[in-house]
Protein backbone atom coordinates (compact mmCIF):
# COMPACT_ATOMS: atom_id res chain seq x y z
CA UNK A 1 0.00 0.00 0.00
CA UNK A 2 1.57 3.51 -1.08
CA UNK A 3 0.75 6.36 1.57
CA UNK A 4 0.15 9.14 -0.99
CA UNK A 5 -0.63 13.03 -0.33
CA UNK A 6 -2.70 13.63 -2.80
CA UNK A 7 -4.99 10.34 -2.35
CA UNK A 8 -5.29 10.81 1.15
CA UNK A 9 -6.78 14.45 0.68
CA UNK A 10 -8.80 13.04 -1.76
CA UNK A 11 -10.28 10.64 0.87
CA UNK A 12 -10.05 13.55 3.44
CA UNK A 13 -12.86 15.46 1.61
CA UNK A 14 -15.08 11.88 1.03
CA UNK A 15 -14.78 10.64 4.25
CA UNK A 16 -15.53 14.71 5.45
CA UNK A 17 -18.75 13.84 3.09
CA UNK A 18 -19.40 10.71 4.59
CA UNK A 19 -18.66 11.94 8.29
CA UNK A 20 -21.26 14.98 7.34
CA UNK A 21 -23.96 12.42 5.92
CA UNK A 22 -23.74 10.09 9.14
CA UNK A 23 -22.39 11.08 12.03
CA UNK A 24 -24.78 13.18 14.86
CA UNK A 25 -23.91 16.59 16.36
CA UNK A 26 -21.33 15.29 19.30
CA UNK A 27 -19.44 13.48 16.29
CA UNK A 28 -19.87 16.38 13.59
CA UNK A 29 -16.77 18.62 15.27
CA UNK A 30 -15.62 19.37 12.08
CA UNK A 31 -11.74 19.98 11.86
CA UNK A 32 -11.53 24.23 12.89
CA UNK A 33 -9.54 26.31 10.83
CA UNK A 34 -6.52 25.92 12.91
CA UNK A 35 -6.13 21.94 12.39
CA UNK A 36 -6.79 22.71 8.43
CA UNK A 37 -3.39 24.43 8.28
CA UNK A 38 -0.82 21.58 7.08
CA UNK A 39 -0.07 18.56 9.28
CA UNK A 40 3.84 18.68 10.10
CA UNK A 41 5.20 15.81 8.71
CA UNK A 42 8.11 13.78 9.92
CA UNK A 43 11.04 12.37 7.18
CA UNK A 44 11.59 8.71 6.92
CA UNK A 45 15.29 9.22 6.37
CA UNK A 46 15.93 5.63 4.26
CA UNK A 47 13.13 6.48 1.72
CA UNK A 48 12.50 10.48 1.90
CA UNK A 49 9.02 9.67 2.41
CA UNK A 50 7.15 11.93 4.90
CA UNK A 51 4.40 11.16 7.74
CA UNK A 52 2.04 13.27 9.22
CA UNK A 53 4.28 13.69 12.80
CA UNK A 54 0.46 12.17 14.50
CA UNK A 55 -0.18 8.04 14.01
CA UNK A 56 -2.05 6.05 15.80
CA UNK A 57 -1.37 3.04 17.51
CA UNK A 58 -4.03 0.03 18.40
CA UNK A 59 -3.43 -1.04 21.80
CA UNK A 60 -5.87 -2.46 24.14
CA UNK A 61 -8.21 0.31 21.97
CA UNK A 62 -9.43 -1.68 19.23
CA UNK A 63 -9.31 -5.10 20.51
CA UNK A 64 -12.75 -4.90 20.22
CA UNK A 65 -13.28 -9.33 19.24
CA UNK A 66 -16.45 -9.31 17.03
CA UNK A 67 -18.56 -6.89 19.10
CA UNK A 68 -20.72 -5.25 15.40
CA UNK A 69 -21.48 -2.16 17.86
CA UNK A 70 -17.80 -1.84 18.83
CA UNK A 71 -16.47 -2.30 15.34
CA UNK A 72 -18.84 0.40 14.16
CA UNK A 73 -17.25 2.90 16.99
CA UNK A 74 -14.22 2.34 16.44
CA UNK A 75 -14.60 2.90 12.66
CA UNK A 76 -15.68 6.81 13.66
CA UNK A 77 -12.35 6.77 15.37
CA UNK A 78 -10.60 6.56 12.38
CA UNK A 79 -12.81 8.16 9.99
CA UNK A 80 -11.46 10.90 12.55
CA UNK A 81 -8.07 9.98 11.79
CA UNK A 82 -8.73 10.02 8.03
CA UNK A 83 -10.58 12.95 8.45
CA UNK A 84 -7.44 14.72 9.74
CA UNK A 85 -5.30 13.27 6.88
CA UNK A 86 -4.25 10.04 8.01
CA UNK A 87 -0.96 8.31 8.63
CA UNK A 88 0.70 5.78 10.79
CA UNK A 89 -1.53 3.28 12.03
CA UNK A 90 0.69 0.75 14.07
CA UNK A 91 -0.72 -2.78 15.12
CA UNK A 92 0.12 -6.19 16.23
CA UNK A 93 0.04 -9.82 16.44
CA UNK A 94 -0.01 -9.12 20.40
CA UNK A 95 -2.84 -6.71 20.24
CA UNK A 96 -5.83 -9.71 20.12
CA UNK A 97 -8.23 -8.52 17.42
CA UNK A 98 -7.22 -5.37 16.71
CA UNK A 99 -5.26 -5.68 13.09
CA UNK A 100 -9.40 -7.17 11.85
CA UNK A 101 -10.99 -4.56 13.52
CA UNK A 102 -8.69 -2.26 11.53
CA UNK A 103 -9.08 -4.17 8.66
CA UNK A 104 -13.22 -3.56 9.70
CA UNK A 105 -12.72 -0.13 9.44
CA UNK A 106 -10.66 0.69 6.56
CA UNK A 107 -13.05 -1.74 4.30
CA UNK A 108 -15.61 0.54 5.69
CA UNK A 109 -14.54 4.15 5.03
CA UNK A 110 -12.27 2.86 1.77
CA UNK A 111 -9.57 4.58 3.45
CA UNK A 112 -6.53 1.78 3.26
CA UNK A 113 -4.95 4.61 1.16
CA UNK A 114 -4.87 7.10 3.86
CA UNK A 115 -2.79 5.01 6.18
CA UNK A 116 0.65 4.17 6.25
CA UNK A 117 0.48 0.91 7.69
CA UNK A 118 2.98 -0.11 10.19
CA UNK A 119 2.66 -4.46 11.94
CA UNK A 120 4.73 -6.19 13.55
CA UNK A 121 6.25 -9.88 14.07
CA UNK A 122 5.53 -11.65 17.30
CA UNK A 123 7.19 -14.77 17.57
CA UNK A 124 10.26 -16.44 18.23
CA UNK A 125 9.68 -19.01 15.59
CA UNK A 126 12.04 -17.67 12.64
CA UNK A 127 10.17 -20.23 10.49
CA UNK A 128 6.59 -18.40 11.18
CA UNK A 129 7.50 -14.86 9.37
CA UNK A 130 6.14 -15.18 6.41
CA UNK A 131 2.90 -16.98 7.66
CA UNK A 132 2.82 -13.81 10.72
CA UNK A 133 2.81 -11.29 8.32
CA UNK A 134 0.63 -13.03 5.34
CA UNK A 135 -2.29 -13.44 8.37
CA UNK A 136 -2.23 -9.87 9.60
CA UNK A 137 -2.39 -8.91 5.71
CA UNK A 138 -5.26 -10.71 5.76
CA UNK A 139 -7.10 -9.62 8.89
CA UNK A 140 -5.89 -5.87 7.78
CA UNK A 141 -7.43 -6.57 4.28
CA UNK A 142 -3.79 -5.52 2.56
CA UNK A 143 -1.53 -7.08 0.02
CA UNK A 144 1.70 -5.41 1.84
CA UNK A 145 2.52 -3.00 4.59
CA UNK A 146 4.39 -0.09 4.56
CA UNK A 147 6.46 -1.05 7.61
CA UNK A 148 7.07 -4.39 9.12
CA UNK A 149 8.85 -4.15 12.94
CA UNK A 150 10.11 -7.14 15.07
CA UNK A 151 8.39 -6.80 18.00
CA UNK A 152 9.92 -6.25 20.98
CA UNK A 153 13.15 -7.37 19.44
CA UNK A 154 11.94 -11.04 19.82
CA UNK A 155 13.81 -12.98 17.57
CA UNK A 156 14.77 -10.14 15.81
CA UNK A 157 18.17 -11.97 14.22
CA UNK A 158 16.47 -14.35 12.45
CA UNK A 159 13.26 -12.33 11.53
CA UNK A 160 15.06 -9.01 9.91
CA UNK A 161 16.59 -11.24 7.74
CA UNK A 162 13.48 -12.38 6.50
CA UNK A 163 12.29 -8.66 6.71
CA UNK A 164 15.00 -6.85 4.26
CA UNK A 165 14.95 -10.25 1.95
CA UNK A 166 11.02 -9.45 1.69
CA UNK A 167 11.84 -5.51 1.53
CA UNK A 168 14.15 -6.33 -1.72
CA UNK A 169 11.64 -7.97 -3.41
CA UNK A 170 8.75 -5.17 -2.63
CA UNK A 171 7.02 -7.05 -0.32
CA UNK A 172 7.01 -4.41 2.37
CA UNK A 173 7.89 -0.77 2.26
CA UNK A 174 10.24 -0.56 5.72
CA UNK A 175 12.15 -2.55 8.15
CA UNK A 176 11.98 -1.85 11.85
CA UNK A 177 12.38 -3.02 15.57
CA UNK A 178 10.62 -2.10 18.39
CA UNK A 179 10.46 -2.03 22.36
CA UNK A 180 8.43 -0.58 24.84
CA UNK A 181 8.32 0.78 28.35
CA UNK A 182 12.25 1.61 28.44
CA UNK A 183 13.22 -1.78 27.85
CA UNK A 184 16.03 -3.61 26.36
CA UNK A 185 17.67 -0.64 25.29
CA UNK A 186 21.59 -1.38 25.25
CA UNK A 187 20.34 -4.41 23.10
CA UNK A 188 18.05 -1.78 20.58
CA UNK A 189 21.15 0.33 20.23
CA UNK A 190 23.48 -2.76 19.13
CA UNK A 191 20.81 -3.60 16.66
CA UNK A 192 20.48 0.34 15.50
CA UNK A 193 24.43 0.34 14.56
CA UNK A 194 24.38 -3.07 13.23
CA UNK A 195 21.40 -3.42 10.83
CA UNK A 196 20.21 -1.28 7.97
CA UNK A 197 17.29 -0.15 9.40
CA UNK A 198 14.38 1.94 8.36
CA UNK A 199 12.59 2.76 11.89
CA UNK A 200 12.92 2.51 15.32
CA UNK A 201 10.29 1.95 17.56
CA UNK A 202 10.64 3.19 21.86
CA UNK A 203 8.72 4.78 24.67
CA UNK A 204 9.29 8.11 24.51
CA UNK A 205 7.08 11.13 26.23
CA UNK A 206 7.56 13.94 29.01
CA UNK A 207 7.97 11.23 31.72
CA UNK A 208 10.34 8.71 29.91
CA UNK A 209 13.08 10.12 28.30
CA UNK A 210 15.71 7.60 28.70
CA UNK A 211 15.55 7.61 25.05
CA UNK A 212 17.27 10.88 24.98
CA UNK A 213 20.46 9.93 25.85
CA UNK A 214 21.86 7.80 23.26
CA UNK A 215 18.99 5.90 21.59
CA UNK A 216 17.67 9.20 19.69
CA UNK A 217 21.02 10.75 18.84
CA UNK A 218 21.93 7.28 17.53
CA UNK A 219 19.24 7.42 15.43
CA UNK A 220 19.72 10.81 13.93
CA UNK A 221 23.23 10.09 13.17
CA UNK A 222 22.22 6.82 11.07
CA UNK A 223 19.23 7.99 9.62
CA UNK A 224 16.39 5.77 11.36
CA UNK A 225 13.08 7.29 11.60
CA UNK A 226 11.85 6.85 15.13
CA UNK A 227 8.17 6.30 16.61
CA UNK A 228 7.57 7.31 19.82
CA UNK A 229 4.75 4.59 21.70
CA UNK A 230 3.02 5.45 24.90
CA UNK A 231 3.15 9.30 24.59
CA UNK A 232 0.39 9.04 27.46
CA UNK A 233 2.04 6.10 29.19
CA UNK A 234 -1.07 4.20 28.49
CA UNK A 235 -3.42 6.66 29.41
CA UNK A 236 -1.89 6.88 33.04
CA UNK A 237 0.20 9.98 32.28
CA UNK A 238 -2.43 12.44 30.78
CA UNK A 239 -5.51 10.99 32.82
CA UNK A 240 -3.88 11.81 36.27
CA UNK A 241 -2.56 15.39 34.96
CA UNK A 242 -5.73 16.87 33.10
CA UNK A 243 -7.93 15.76 36.19
CA UNK A 244 -5.29 17.57 38.33
CA UNK A 245 -4.16 20.39 37.01
CA UNK A 246 -5.12 23.52 33.91
CA UNK A 247 -2.48 23.71 31.09
CA UNK A 248 0.18 26.30 32.01
CA UNK A 249 -0.75 29.89 30.12
CA UNK A 250 3.39 30.39 29.46
CA UNK A 251 2.07 27.22 27.08
CA UNK A 252 -1.02 28.93 25.69
CA UNK A 253 0.63 31.72 25.14
CA UNK A 254 3.89 30.40 23.12
CA UNK A 255 2.81 27.10 20.96
CA UNK A 256 -1.24 27.82 21.22
CA UNK A 257 -1.19 25.27 23.79
CA UNK A 258 -5.00 24.18 23.92
CA UNK A 259 -4.73 21.03 26.28
CA UNK A 260 -2.89 18.45 27.92
CA UNK A 261 -2.97 16.22 24.27
CA UNK A 262 -1.50 19.54 22.83
CA UNK A 263 1.22 19.69 25.66
CA UNK A 264 2.08 16.26 25.83
CA UNK A 265 2.28 15.28 22.33
CA UNK A 266 3.42 18.53 21.17
CA UNK A 267 6.77 17.79 23.31
CA UNK A 268 7.12 14.53 22.23
CA UNK A 269 7.26 15.21 18.29
CA UNK A 270 9.33 18.22 18.43
CA UNK A 271 12.53 16.45 19.36
CA UNK A 272 14.09 16.51 15.97
CA UNK A 273 14.81 13.15 16.51
CA UNK A 274 10.97 11.79 16.25
CA UNK A 275 9.48 11.21 13.35
CA UNK A 276 5.70 10.20 14.54
CA UNK A 277 4.18 9.86 18.09
CA UNK A 278 1.34 7.02 17.71
CA UNK A 279 -1.53 7.59 20.88
CA UNK A 280 -4.44 5.33 21.23
CA UNK A 281 -8.09 6.31 21.54
CA UNK A 282 -11.16 5.16 21.41
CA UNK A 283 -12.75 8.34 21.93
CA UNK A 284 -13.63 10.49 18.67
CA UNK A 285 -13.25 13.48 20.08
CA UNK A 286 -9.65 12.51 21.64
CA UNK A 287 -8.55 11.36 18.04
CA UNK A 288 -9.31 14.95 17.18
CA UNK A 289 -7.65 16.52 20.21
CA UNK A 290 -4.36 14.26 19.26
CA UNK A 291 -4.63 15.10 15.60
CA UNK A 292 -4.79 18.78 16.00
CA UNK A 293 -1.13 18.15 17.92
CA UNK A 294 0.02 17.90 14.85
CA UNK A 295 -0.52 21.43 13.54
CA UNK A 296 0.32 24.72 14.66
CA UNK A 297 3.38 25.88 16.25
CA UNK A 298 5.75 23.88 18.01
CA UNK A 299 7.52 24.49 21.43
CA UNK A 300 11.31 25.63 20.89
CA UNK A 301 14.36 23.32 22.70
CA UNK A 302 14.21 25.62 25.57
CA UNK A 303 10.55 25.38 26.26
CA UNK A 304 10.80 21.97 26.12
CA UNK A 305 13.15 21.92 28.86
CA UNK A 306 10.85 23.95 30.13
CA UNK A 307 7.90 21.70 29.61
CA UNK A 308 10.11 18.95 31.49
CA UNK A 309 10.30 20.99 34.47
CA UNK A 310 7.03 21.77 34.83
CA UNK A 311 5.38 18.28 34.99
CA UNK A 312 8.12 17.32 37.26
CA UNK A 313 6.74 20.00 39.75
CA UNK A 314 3.13 19.36 39.55
CA UNK B 1 3.43 -23.70 23.16
CA UNK B 2 2.82 -21.53 20.60
CA UNK B 3 6.27 -19.36 19.77
CA UNK B 4 3.39 -15.84 20.34
CA UNK B 5 3.33 -17.36 24.14
CA UNK B 6 6.60 -18.48 24.85
CA UNK B 7 7.68 -15.42 23.37
CA UNK B 8 5.27 -12.95 25.92
CA UNK B 9 6.35 -15.05 28.80
CA UNK B 10 9.90 -14.60 27.75
CA UNK B 11 9.69 -11.02 27.22
CA UNK B 12 7.65 -10.26 30.26
CA UNK B 13 9.89 -8.68 32.30
CA UNK B 14 9.32 -4.86 33.37
CA UNK B 15 5.95 -5.24 32.31
CA UNK B 16 3.29 -3.80 35.13
CA UNK B 17 -0.06 -5.45 35.20
CA UNK B 18 -1.98 -3.52 32.97
CA UNK B 19 0.32 -4.36 30.20
CA UNK B 20 -1.39 -7.87 30.72
CA UNK B 21 -4.77 -7.36 29.78
CA UNK B 22 -4.98 -6.09 26.26
CA UNK B 23 -8.84 -4.86 26.31
CA UNK B 24 -10.52 -2.13 28.04
CA UNK B 25 -13.30 -2.61 30.22
CA UNK B 26 -15.66 -1.01 28.20
CA UNK B 27 -15.02 -4.01 25.69
CA UNK B 28 -14.82 -6.93 28.80
CA UNK B 29 -18.27 -6.06 30.26
CA UNK B 30 -19.44 -5.76 26.68
CA UNK B 31 -18.32 -9.57 26.24
CA UNK B 32 -20.05 -10.34 29.27
CA UNK B 33 -23.20 -8.66 28.78
CA UNK B 34 -23.34 -10.17 24.97
CA UNK B 35 -22.51 -14.02 26.33
CA UNK B 36 -25.49 -12.92 28.39
CA UNK B 37 -28.05 -11.93 25.43
CA UNK B 38 -26.76 -15.16 23.52
CA UNK B 39 -27.74 -17.19 25.68
CA UNK B 40 -30.98 -15.75 27.57
CA UNK B 41 -32.84 -17.58 28.47
CA UNK B 42 -30.73 -20.32 29.14
CA UNK B 43 -29.53 -18.95 32.40
CA UNK B 44 -32.46 -20.65 34.56
CA UNK B 45 -31.24 -23.90 33.18
CA UNK B 46 -27.89 -23.16 34.57
CA UNK B 47 -29.36 -21.56 37.17
CA UNK B 48 -31.39 -24.88 38.19
CA UNK B 49 -28.14 -26.60 37.65
CA UNK B 50 -26.00 -24.51 40.12
CA UNK B 51 -28.96 -25.42 42.92
CA UNK B 52 -29.44 -28.86 41.64
CA UNK B 53 -25.46 -29.21 41.91
CA UNK B 54 -25.15 -27.52 45.43
CA UNK B 55 -28.13 -29.80 46.95
CA UNK B 56 -26.78 -33.65 45.88
CA UNK B 57 -23.59 -31.77 47.48
CA UNK B 58 -25.60 -31.37 50.64
CA UNK B 59 -27.51 -34.35 50.46
CA UNK B 60 -24.70 -36.63 50.02
CA UNK B 61 -24.87 -37.68 46.15
CA UNK B 62 -21.45 -35.92 45.60
CA UNK B 63 -21.01 -38.16 42.63
CA UNK B 64 -23.48 -36.47 40.96
CA UNK B 65 -22.70 -33.16 42.09
CA UNK B 66 -19.71 -33.70 40.46
CA UNK B 67 -21.08 -34.89 37.30
CA UNK B 68 -23.24 -32.11 37.07
CA UNK B 69 -20.89 -29.46 37.61
CA UNK B 70 -18.74 -30.71 34.80
CA UNK B 71 -21.55 -29.44 31.73
CA UNK B 72 -21.10 -25.49 33.18
CA UNK B 73 -17.09 -26.00 32.78
CA UNK B 74 -17.05 -27.13 29.39
CA UNK B 75 -19.62 -24.95 28.35
CA UNK B 76 -18.40 -21.40 29.78
CA UNK B 77 -14.83 -23.21 28.39
CA UNK B 78 -16.04 -23.40 24.72
CA UNK B 79 -18.79 -20.41 24.47
CA UNK B 80 -17.13 -18.05 26.70
CA UNK B 81 -13.51 -18.48 26.34
CA UNK B 82 -12.87 -20.16 23.20
CA UNK B 83 -14.90 -18.73 20.98
CA UNK B 84 -15.11 -15.01 22.38
CA UNK B 85 -12.54 -14.25 24.57
CA UNK B 86 -10.01 -16.09 22.77
CA UNK B 87 -10.69 -13.10 20.18
CA UNK B 88 -9.22 -10.80 22.19
CA UNK B 89 -6.74 -12.31 24.29
CA UNK B 90 -3.94 -14.91 23.00
CA UNK B 91 -3.87 -16.72 26.37
CA UNK B 92 -7.61 -17.36 26.14
CA UNK B 93 -6.75 -20.48 23.70
CA UNK B 94 -5.11 -21.95 27.00
CA UNK B 95 -7.83 -20.76 29.56
CA UNK B 96 -10.17 -22.78 27.37
CA UNK B 97 -8.15 -25.83 27.55
CA UNK B 98 -7.97 -25.39 31.11
CA UNK B 99 -11.72 -25.11 31.35
CA UNK B 100 -11.76 -28.32 29.28
CA UNK B 101 -9.34 -30.21 31.28
CA UNK B 102 -11.50 -29.10 34.96
CA UNK B 103 -14.64 -30.43 33.19
CA UNK B 104 -12.45 -33.65 32.03
CA UNK B 105 -10.98 -33.81 35.58
CA UNK B 106 -14.96 -33.49 37.16
CA UNK B 107 -15.94 -36.82 34.80
CA UNK B 108 -12.85 -38.69 36.19
CA UNK B 109 -13.58 -38.10 39.37
CA UNK B 110 -16.97 -39.17 39.07
CA UNK B 111 -15.79 -42.36 36.76
CA UNK B 112 -13.43 -43.34 39.54
CA UNK B 113 -15.62 -42.67 42.69
CA UNK B 114 -12.77 -42.30 44.33
CA UNK B 115 -12.17 -39.43 47.04
CA UNK B 116 -16.12 -38.36 47.58
CA UNK B 117 -17.01 -37.73 50.98
CA UNK B 118 -20.48 -39.23 52.06
CA UNK B 119 -19.84 -38.19 55.78
CA UNK B 120 -23.33 -39.02 57.02
CA UNK B 121 -26.08 -36.21 58.45
CA UNK B 122 -26.00 -33.69 55.35
CA UNK B 123 -23.48 -31.09 54.81
CA UNK B 124 -24.43 -29.03 57.84
CA UNK B 125 -24.61 -32.12 60.25
CA UNK B 126 -20.94 -33.23 59.84
CA UNK B 127 -18.13 -32.84 61.86
CA UNK B 128 -16.01 -30.52 61.46
CA UNK B 129 -19.12 -28.19 60.65
CA UNK B 130 -17.23 -24.83 59.25
CA UNK B 131 -15.33 -26.44 56.03
CA UNK B 132 -18.73 -27.47 54.35
CA UNK B 133 -20.90 -24.23 56.17
CA UNK B 134 -18.14 -22.04 54.19
CA UNK B 135 -18.45 -24.47 50.98
CA UNK B 136 -22.50 -23.87 50.79
CA UNK B 137 -21.78 -20.09 51.30
CA UNK B 138 -19.44 -20.27 48.57
CA UNK B 139 -21.68 -22.10 46.29
CA UNK B 140 -24.21 -20.22 47.17
CA UNK B 141 -22.00 -16.87 46.21
CA UNK B 142 -21.42 -18.15 42.92
CA UNK B 143 -25.08 -19.23 42.24
CA UNK B 144 -27.12 -16.98 43.95
CA UNK B 145 -25.28 -13.73 44.84
CA UNK B 146 -22.97 -13.13 41.70
CA UNK B 147 -26.09 -12.42 39.42
CA UNK B 148 -27.05 -9.68 41.28
CA UNK B 149 -23.16 -8.17 41.95
CA UNK B 150 -22.84 -6.34 38.06
CA UNK B 151 -26.74 -5.14 37.97
CA UNK B 152 -26.15 -3.34 41.93
CA UNK B 153 -22.59 -2.22 40.82
CA UNK B 154 -24.67 -0.28 38.02
CA UNK B 155 -24.53 -2.26 35.13
CA UNK B 156 -27.14 -3.96 32.73
CA UNK B 157 -29.45 -6.81 33.47
CA UNK B 158 -27.53 -8.71 30.90
CA UNK B 159 -24.16 -7.90 32.52
CA UNK B 160 -25.21 -10.16 35.43
CA UNK B 161 -22.97 -13.11 35.71
CA UNK B 162 -24.82 -16.59 35.86
CA UNK B 163 -23.62 -19.77 36.57
CA UNK B 164 -23.73 -21.75 33.74
CA UNK B 165 -22.79 -19.06 31.68
CA UNK B 166 -19.86 -17.08 32.83
CA UNK B 167 -16.67 -18.65 34.04
CA UNK B 168 -16.18 -16.58 37.37
CA UNK B 169 -19.46 -17.51 39.08
CA UNK B 170 -18.66 -20.83 37.71
CA UNK B 171 -15.22 -21.04 39.33
CA UNK B 172 -16.73 -19.44 42.48
CA UNK B 173 -19.20 -22.26 43.16
CA UNK B 174 -17.32 -25.21 42.03
CA UNK B 175 -15.03 -24.26 45.03
CA UNK B 176 -17.54 -24.18 47.30
CA UNK B 177 -19.68 -27.03 45.82
CA UNK B 178 -16.58 -29.09 45.94
CA UNK B 179 -15.59 -28.40 49.52
CA UNK B 180 -18.68 -30.21 50.76
CA UNK B 181 -18.45 -33.25 47.63
CA UNK B 182 -14.87 -33.98 48.04
CA UNK B 183 -12.25 -34.77 50.45
CA UNK B 184 -8.39 -35.61 50.11
CA UNK B 185 -6.37 -35.55 47.01
CA UNK B 186 -9.81 -35.09 45.11
CA UNK B 187 -10.75 -31.87 45.96
CA UNK B 188 -7.48 -30.56 45.76
CA UNK B 189 -7.52 -32.02 41.94
CA UNK B 190 -10.82 -30.30 41.69
CA UNK B 191 -10.29 -27.32 43.13
CA UNK B 192 -6.45 -26.29 40.91
CA UNK B 193 -8.26 -24.59 38.09
CA UNK B 194 -11.03 -22.87 40.06
CA UNK B 195 -8.39 -21.59 41.93
CA UNK B 196 -6.00 -20.38 39.39
CA UNK B 197 -8.95 -18.72 37.30
CA UNK B 198 -9.94 -16.79 40.64
CA UNK B 199 -6.62 -15.21 40.55
CA UNK B 200 -6.81 -14.40 37.01
CA UNK B 201 -9.95 -13.00 36.63
CA UNK B 202 -9.20 -10.94 40.04
CA UNK B 203 -6.13 -9.50 38.61
CA UNK B 204 -8.15 -9.08 35.16
CA UNK B 205 -11.08 -7.31 36.95
CA UNK B 206 -8.66 -4.85 39.02
CA UNK B 207 -6.73 -3.89 36.10
CA UNK B 208 -10.59 -3.18 34.51
CA UNK B 209 -11.61 -1.36 38.11
CA UNK B 210 -14.22 -3.51 38.59
CA UNK B 211 -15.96 -2.83 41.80
CA UNK B 212 -15.77 -6.58 42.40
CA UNK B 213 -12.61 -7.24 41.54
CA UNK B 214 -11.51 -8.63 44.98
CA UNK B 215 -14.63 -11.40 45.21
CA UNK B 216 -12.64 -14.42 43.18
CA UNK B 217 -9.28 -13.73 44.91
CA UNK B 218 -11.10 -13.90 47.97
CA UNK B 219 -13.49 -16.49 47.61
CA UNK B 220 -10.18 -18.65 46.30
CA UNK B 221 -8.45 -17.85 49.56
CA UNK B 222 -11.48 -18.69 52.01
CA UNK B 223 -11.76 -21.91 49.25
CA UNK B 224 -7.92 -22.91 49.73
CA UNK B 225 -8.38 -22.27 53.46
CA UNK B 226 -10.84 -24.60 54.46
CA UNK B 227 -9.54 -26.99 51.57
CA UNK B 228 -6.71 -27.47 53.84
CA UNK B 229 -8.84 -27.67 56.61
CA UNK B 230 -10.43 -30.28 55.51
CA UNK B 231 -7.78 -32.31 54.45
CA UNK B 232 -5.49 -31.69 57.78
CA UNK B 233 -8.48 -33.12 59.71
CA UNK B 234 -9.03 -35.72 57.33
CA UNK B 235 -5.25 -36.59 57.36
CA UNK B 236 -5.38 -36.44 61.63
CA UNK B 237 -8.54 -39.41 61.54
Amino acid sequence: MKFDAGRRRTIKVIAAGMASASLGPELLRAPDASSMTAPMTGTIQSSGRRLPVIGMGTWQTFNVGGDEQLRLARTEVVRAFVEHGGGMVDCSPMYGSSAAVMGFALERLGAAESVFSAEKVWTRDADQTRDQIAGQAAEWGLERFDLMQVHNLLGWEAHLETLFEMKRKDEIGHVGVTTSHGRRHAELERVMERQPLDFVQLTYNVTHREAEQRLLPLARDKGIAVIANRPYDGGRLIKGIQTRHEVPGWAIDAFDCRNWADFLLKFIVSHPAITCAIPATTQVQHMHENMRAGRGPMPTPELRERMVRHVESL
Amino acid sequence: MTGSAAGFLEDSAGYSLVDFVPFSAEVYFRLIERVGETFWPLHALALLLGLGSTVLAWRVRPRLACALLAIPWAWTGITFLGQRYAELNWAGRWFAGAFGLQAAILLLLTAIGAGFDRTEGGALGRQPRVPYAAGLLLAMLGVVIYPIIGPLSGFGPFQAETFGIHPDPTAVATLGIALVALRGAALWLAAIVPLLWCMVTGLTLQVLDAAWAVIPPAAAAVALIFTAWKSVRSFAR
